[in-house]
């Protein structure tokens, strides 16, 4: 039913916002804008939340870029190619593009900001993105840069879009003390001002290599963490667009004749992960259990109140990447029988981390620990500050952990940093050798088919197994005031404001 | 409270005696007796008079307004709300009674001794810390000792102890101090008792009293306090019912479902109401300074 509801919506928006691009944007005018956090780092290269990448997404500017229908274009870097082995990427730059600072962009700006990235002096927990420390980036000529990876990288170009840890900067805008405080781009948008983390300003560049665009002369971003004082601050004229909504003023939003409201799937996923280094989660009897204890269509509708797609495995219908694979309708039976399999007839005790300030983790915990209950599984819910929760995480301190992973473009993003033996965010300790090929594989294939077939498998590998028990994806939701034109909200939760405009 | 000066001039027919006959006459004091008898009833039979478990889901009728099925209606999980506060009060009662009771026990223990003492640097220490707790704001005060401790139910409520624990402290010593020269203390002090046993044999049953009347008051307290901390985050934790924290949650929903927080804020809000009649006829009915009419 609710799905039904959010086709419908979805539907209702594409028709509106087709409408709406029938008329001509007006210029000028500020856009008051409510962030759902404080931001934290400016500097691309250290910035980890979605609060600080929205910022820099007007600001900066990547070689390529993801269109609003989630297609790969052409963006600073004007064509690209692979050399015949695979491990050399050549990118062209565009011409005629210039820094916020009135300076050119040139090869030795890319070859800058991206050797910054790597240098393990850097210390970026984003270098990942670009095959990490052993790659070289140089400058061949004014307007040509190479990507020289150790192993072969198929997804760069992918890659080089995903966020904006790997956009282009100036080398100005360095501190002597190594550190970027404000950062240069070639972006619609400067950072004018920032008072602290309590109020940031966009000023529109009139200089920006975009002919036209943006229409907004500001963009005044103060963060209002609570949903509720959020949405209220929209209804009540106090901003003009908010960055999400509480989902369960999803009605109220939607009856309120000076609110719009937009949803589009979410390139993410909903889950809980299980330490595989300890009894009884490193049976895959009792994984399998849990996965098929639970009800994933009821923790959609009670977690994130029906706004999200219940799903068995990563990939929601919302990317070209989702595989129908789906083992596991509920079936207590069947759970109670491999608890019995695997030992574990009378049930167990485990513990799940839940986040705080990640509301619908503890309303999906406390969801799961109803439904694992009537299996003889207890559930003990452990709702903690997120820095915390990061660290036990990481150290391994727990049974279950539970949170989204978000941003989740290519294939790879939703197998290969999480899954792969070893790697830095493989925290359940999972390790399959054949799943590894496949991923290893993945990275090196251009042709989207093939590349779909090894990670179909790699995705039934991986459900089978059940180190994650996958719950939802979630759907992208933002709300503006009527007079807010222009604006995408899109799969990859990309807030680009340079399109906006303000009819009034 | 409407006491004329010949109640006490009567011979007295014991002082217990004549203190429950003042505080029977006490309407609010009964009142509060009352719904604080009520409130123990819910909390010692709660589990057998609920209709449902309280962390029972029913996932078919969330956000149910009150209903003959649901009687104070549903809350975002579908959870039955009275059964909620019913559980909530077993809660809140323990938390009053056992972070009051360490407030009672050490602060009046450490009254005394300051108030006792005949060495002036013990009363200083004593009294100069219980100075820097009270100069805190009792919430912060809270949240800072549950942010060294660790949130919870159980951290809550040492945190809540430890806040008051200087009231009973300043109250224990000042009363120690007006009857430690009376001539019952020197008589036996004369016979050769140990401090101690004057402390506790002699003293303490004649300072109780107003320990008593504040341990009325602070019990209110106490549950405002583990209901604001719970509306925090730092009490009780998801899904036990607490009444802050179901405040708390429900604020989510006030637009839509404002009965999810109306129940709660009113079990909180007759309780205290409750304790705090409860200590005003204690108070007038123990009053010592109605004795000392003579």
């Amino acid at each position: 039913m609710k799905r039904i509801v959010i086709a419908l919506l979805l539907v209702s928006m594409l028709a509106t916002s087709s409408l709406v691009s029938a008329q001509e944007p007006k210029e000028g005018g500020t856009l008051r804008a409510a962030w759902q956090a404080s931001w934290e780092s400016l500097d691309p290269h250290f910035a980890s939340t979605e609060a600080s990448f929205q910022i820099l997404n007007n600001v900066l500017e990547t070689l390529t870029f993801f269109d609003d229908d989630m297609n790969l274009i052409p963006w600073l870097a004007e064509s690209w190619s692979r050399s015949q082995d695979g491990l050399v990427w050549t990118f062209v730059l565009r011409e005629g593009v210039t820094f916020s600072n009135g300076r050119e962009m040139t090869a030795d700006d890319v070859a800058w900001t991206f050797n910054r990235l790597v240098d393990p002096a850097t210390g970026s927990g984003n270098s990942w993105r670009v095959g990490g420390s052993s790659t070289v980036i140089e400058a061949v000529d004014e307007r040509t840069v190479t990507f020289t990876t150790e192993s072969p990288i198929a997804t760069l170009p992918a890659s080089l879009a995903a966020n904006k840890s790997v956009a282009v900067l100036a080398k100005e805008c360095l501190e002597d003390d190594g550190t970027i405080q404000v950062p240069i781009g070639t972006g619609p948008f400067v950072i004018s001002e920032v008072e602290g983390t309590t109020r940031l300003v966009l000023t529109a560049r009139d200089d920006y290599w975009q002919a036209g665009v943006p229409y907004l002369d500001e963009v005044v971003i103060t963060p209002i963490t609570d949903d509720a004082a959020r949405d209220l601050a929209l209804q009540g004229g106090e901003v003009d667009w908010i960055f999400t909504i509480s989902p369960q003023n999803l009605e109220t939003l939607q009856n309120d004749d000076g609110v719009v409201v937009e949803l589009a799937p979410r390139l993410a996923y909903d889950y809980f992960g299980l330490n595989l280094n300890k009894a009884p989660f490193d049976d895959v009897r009792v994984r399998q259990a849990i996965a098929y204890a639970i009800d994933r269509e009821v923790i959609c509708q009670f977690a994130f109140f029906g706004l999200c797609e219940p799903t068995q495995g990563p990939t929601g219908s919302g990317t070209p990447w989702y595989f129908p694979y789906a083992p596991y309708d509920r079936d207590l039976d069947k759970a109670r029988e491999l608890l019995v399999e695997a030992g574990y007839a009378g049930g167990f005790k485990m513990e799940i981390m839940t986040a705080i300030g990640f509301d619908e983790t503890l309303r999906g915990a406390q969801v799961v620990q109803q439904q694992l209950a009537e299996v003889g599984i207890e559930v003990v819910i452990d709702n903690i500050e997120f820095g915390e929760w990061l660290d036990r995480e990481a150290a391994g301190e727990f049974d279950a952990f539970m949170l989204s992973w978000l941003g989740l473009t290519d294939a790879e993003d939703y197998f290969y940093l999480q899954h792969r033996t070893g790697n830095a965010y493989n925290f359940t300790g999972f390790s399959n050798e054949r799943f590894d090929e496949l991923v290893d594989e993945g990275r090196t294939l251009d042709d989207f088919d093939a590349r779909y077939a090894v990670y179909e498998e790699a995705n039934k590998i991986l459900v089978d197994e059940a180190p994650y028990i996958f719950m939802y994806v979630k759907a992208e939701v933002k709300a503006f005031a009527p007079y807010v034109k222009g604006f995408a909200t899109r799969s990859d939760s990309a807030v680009n404001f340079w399109t906006v405009w303000l009819d009034q | 409270m409407t006491m004329s000066l010949s109640d006490q001039a009567s011979p007295a027919p014991g002082l217990l005696a004549e203190a429950s006959g003042r505080f029977v006459r006490h309407r609010l004091g009964m009142l509060g007796a009352l719904i604080i008898g009520i409130l123990i009833l819910v909390a010692l039979f709660g589990p057998t008079l609920a209709p449902y478990e309280p962390d029972k889901m029913h996932f078919m009728s969330p956000f149910s307004e009150p209903t003959s099925e649901f009687l104070l209606g549903t809350d975002d999980f579908g959870r039955d709300i009275l059964s909620r506060i019913m559980y909530g009060a077993r809660v809140s009662l323990q938390v009053g009674f056992i972070s009051v009771g360490i407030a009672a026990t050490v602060g009046t223990g450490l009254g005394m001794i300051a108030g006792y003492t005949r060495r002036r640097a013990i009363d200083e220490a004593i009294m100069r810390s219980m100075d820097v707790l009270l100069a805190f704001p009792t919430i912060l005060l809270a949240i800072a000792v549950i942010a060294i401790l660790g949130k919870g139910v159980t951290n809550a409520m040492i945190a809540i102890g430890v806040v008051y624990t200087p009231i009973f402290a300043r109250i224990a010593r000042g009363e120690v101090l007006s009857v430690k020269n009376e001539e019952y203390v020197q008589a036996a002090r004369a016979l050769g008792a140990t401090d101690g046993a004057i402390l506790i044999r002699h003293i303490l049953p004649n300072i109780l009293p107003p320990i008593i009347v504040e341990t009325s008051l602070s019990l209110s307290f106490a549950i405002l306090a583990e209901a604001a901390l719970s509306f925090f985050g730092l009490g009780t934790q998801a899904p036990d019912p607490s009444w802050g924290l179901m405040l708390s949650e429900s604020r989510k929903f006030f637009n839509n479902s404002i009965w999810m927080g109306i129940f709660p804020g009113m079990a909180i809000m007759l309780t205290v109401m409750g304790f705090n009649f409860l200590g005003d006829g204690l108070r007038d009915a123990l009053d010592p300074r109605m004795k000392n009419v003579r």
